[in-house]
């Protein structure tokens, strides 16, 4: 039995969706024929000059300043030098002592209270190409330089994620923070969104306490496959600390990669310093000032993020948990609901119509919320309808649709359809007592105890009603008419 | 020189996989990058300063527009292998090391 605790820091690259590339104007975007949105400068041909796209570093500040960091006053590129075929300059531009942002946090939850995971800092650099294997014999692979300078940001934590779960939070408030800010679309698949993560244990023994190497896992492509990669390296460092009780001070750092076939993570580097890169100061680009005016402007811009306004919707609703975090997905989506449900007595039911009925209308008519133009005060006037009685549940979603096709007043629709809900006990009466009359064999099949019957005859009812019988009064008498007899 | 020790290294960090024959070329050539590694190490970057006053303010910065990119045709003038649009390089070695001892 050891007692050990898990270690976690996690390195978070995000791919910007600016329209053109870190350093240059080509286009920025997923895909398409290769080498077709490559220029001098992205491809490293000696004498371009790169320079620097503002939108970057306004999404940098935007990011980092919604994961309350620090904005820098002055920041500076730097490169960092590495050999590899997919880095035409044999260097990547990149931030090292001086990143525009650093010392912010977030918040996320863990086991039903809240944790705060710590950043150390966040960096502007650019995406390096892809190369593609093909099996074939001429030991040649190819390169393709689209994603070259495509602009990053690397959000570094420090470690203070203590399971994989958590690790897996962390990551997911990241996304949704980007996805709410609206600088990267964050797809795991297709590498927008790009998760490191270093991992050691703490292990007690005999009043000590000993540190396993740290071990940085990468390609870990989905949230599945970074919580199974980091409990396979607990249960790796556990096994391998029984066995041969190496330390950090033995390995240091290694790498080790993910294999999402097999479960497991492989041993790629032993080994890595920073000092491999050799940083040095990007000569052909100068240092940016920041100024505090800027950083106002876009703090003002943020607005409510999404755990808060989750927070806020569920104590100023009531509604669950749930439809909070649907609700809060998206800006649009959370202030149609506000305008909706603001000073109804159920926002519970306003919520469910905007996520059920609408959701479904707007999937299947393939639009934004944004492109919607229902009035959200009509949502409210059918619950409405439906709460006092006038309409059944039923016939809503009939007055939905056509409220969605005439982008009408539900109340016009329900006067003008004569499809109120038929609450007078007479008119009932007699409905009841035809249907009654009508079907002497239910009736019998009834009181000969059974009871599925009695649903028929209820069908029947709203048969004839065309669905606007109020179901509760027609029960009753209906009820009434079977005992009397 | 650099030695078959620290060459072999340099292809699996580099996920290079070279022919037998064409080794000795491909040492020299590391060889000189390397040196060339040596020589920048030399630069004294100590120096290089990122002060407040040579700095640029936001507005000197790019607007987010997009240009014209390079034409393909231009991309196959100046590239040696270019084949189905992709530059084509020496081939990337999958060999992975096995799990440590
Ligand atoms: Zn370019």
């Amino acid at each position: 039995m050891v007692k050990y605790s898990v270690v976690i820091g996690c390195e978070v690259h995000v791919q910007l969706l600016t329209k053109t590339k870190a350093f240059c104007s080509c286009e920025n975007r997923f895909g398409g024929i290769p080498n077709t949105r490559v220029c001098p400068v992205c491809l490293g041909l000696p004498g371009a000059l790169p320079v620097v796209n503002r939108a970057m570093v306004e999404y940098a500040i935007k990011a980092g300043l919604a994961l309350n960091c620090k904005v820098a006053s002055v920041t500076k590129f730097d490169r960092k030098n590495y050999m590899y075929p997919d880095l035409p300059k044999g260097y990547q531009i990149s931030q090292y002592d001086i990143p525009i942002c650093y010392e912010g946090y977030l918040d996320i939850e863990s086991d039903g209270s809240t944790r705060r995971v710590r950043i150390r800092r966040l960096h502007m650099e650019e995406d390096a190409g892809k190369n593609i294997h093909l099996e074939d014999d001429s030991g040649l692979s190819y390169v393709d330089f689209n994603r070259c300078g495509t602009p990053l940001l690397e959000i570094v934590s420090e470690p203070d994620i203590t399971s994989p779960e958590e690790a897996v939070s962390y990551v997911q408030g990241l996304k949704e923070i980007m996805l709410y800010l609206e600088i990267s679309d964050c797809n795991m698949e297709e590498g927008s969104l790009r998760c490191d993560a270093n991992i050691n244990l703490h292990i007690e023994e005999g009043g000590e306490v000993f540190e396993t190497p740290i071990a940085e896992v990468k390609n870990m492509n989905s949230f599945k496959a970074m919580k199974n990669a980091l409990h396979y390296e607990v249960e790796r460092q556990l096994k391998e600390w029984r066995e041969h009780r190496y330390t950090l001070k033995d390995f240091g750092k290694i790498t080790r990669g993910y294999d999402d076939r097999t479960g497991k993570t492989i041993l790629q580097r032993s080994k890595e310093e920073e000092s491999d890169y050799r940083y040095f100061p990007e000569p052909d680009l100068k240092p940016i000032l920041i100024p505090e005016e800027l950083i106002r402007e876009i703090r003002q811009s943020i607005g409510e993020l999404p755990r808060e306004k989750r927070k806020r919707l569920i104590s100023e609703y009531g509604i669950t948990e749930k439809d909070a975090k649907i609700l809060s997905s998206s800006v649009a989506l959370s202030a149609y609901f506000e305008r909706a449900a603001k000073g109804y007595r159920e926002p519970r039911k306003i919520a469910n119509w905007v996520i059920t009925e609408l959701g479904g209308f707007l999937n299947s008519e393939g639009i934004s919320i944004e492109e919607c133009n229902l009035p959200p005060v009509y949502i409210r006037k059918l619950v409405e309808l439906i709460d006092g009685g006038k309409i059944s549940g039923k016939i809503a979603k009939d007055v939905f649709a056509e409220m969605t096709r005439t982008n009408s007043n539900p109340e016009e629709i329900v006067r003008r359809k004569g499809l109120s809900q038929i609450t007078d006990r007479e008119e009932l009466q007699r409905v009841v007592k035809g249907v009654v009359e009508g079907n002497p064999k239910s009736v019998a099949d009834f009181k000969g105890g059974k009871d599925h019957a009695f649903k028929f005859l209820m069908g029947q009812i709203m048969k004839v009603t065309r669905g606007r019988a109020n179901p509760r009064i027609a029960r009753d008498i209906l009820k009434e008419m079977l005992e009397d007899d | 020189m650099i030695d078959d020790k620290t060459l072999e290294s340099i292809l699996f960090m580099s996920k290079l996989d070279v022919d037998e024959n064409v080794r000795e070329k491909f040492r020299s050539q590391i060889d000189s990058v390397i040196t060339y590694f040596e020589i920048l190490k030399e630069v004294d970057t100590e120096s290089v300063t990122s002060s407040a006053e040579e700095a640029v303010g936001m507005d000197e910065l790019r607007m987010d527009e997009k240009k014209e990119s390079f034409s393909t045709a231009i991309l196959k003038s100046f590239a040696i292998h270019f084949m189905d649009g992709y530059f084509a390089v020496p081939r990337i070695i999958e060999k992975r090391k096995a799990e440590e001892k």
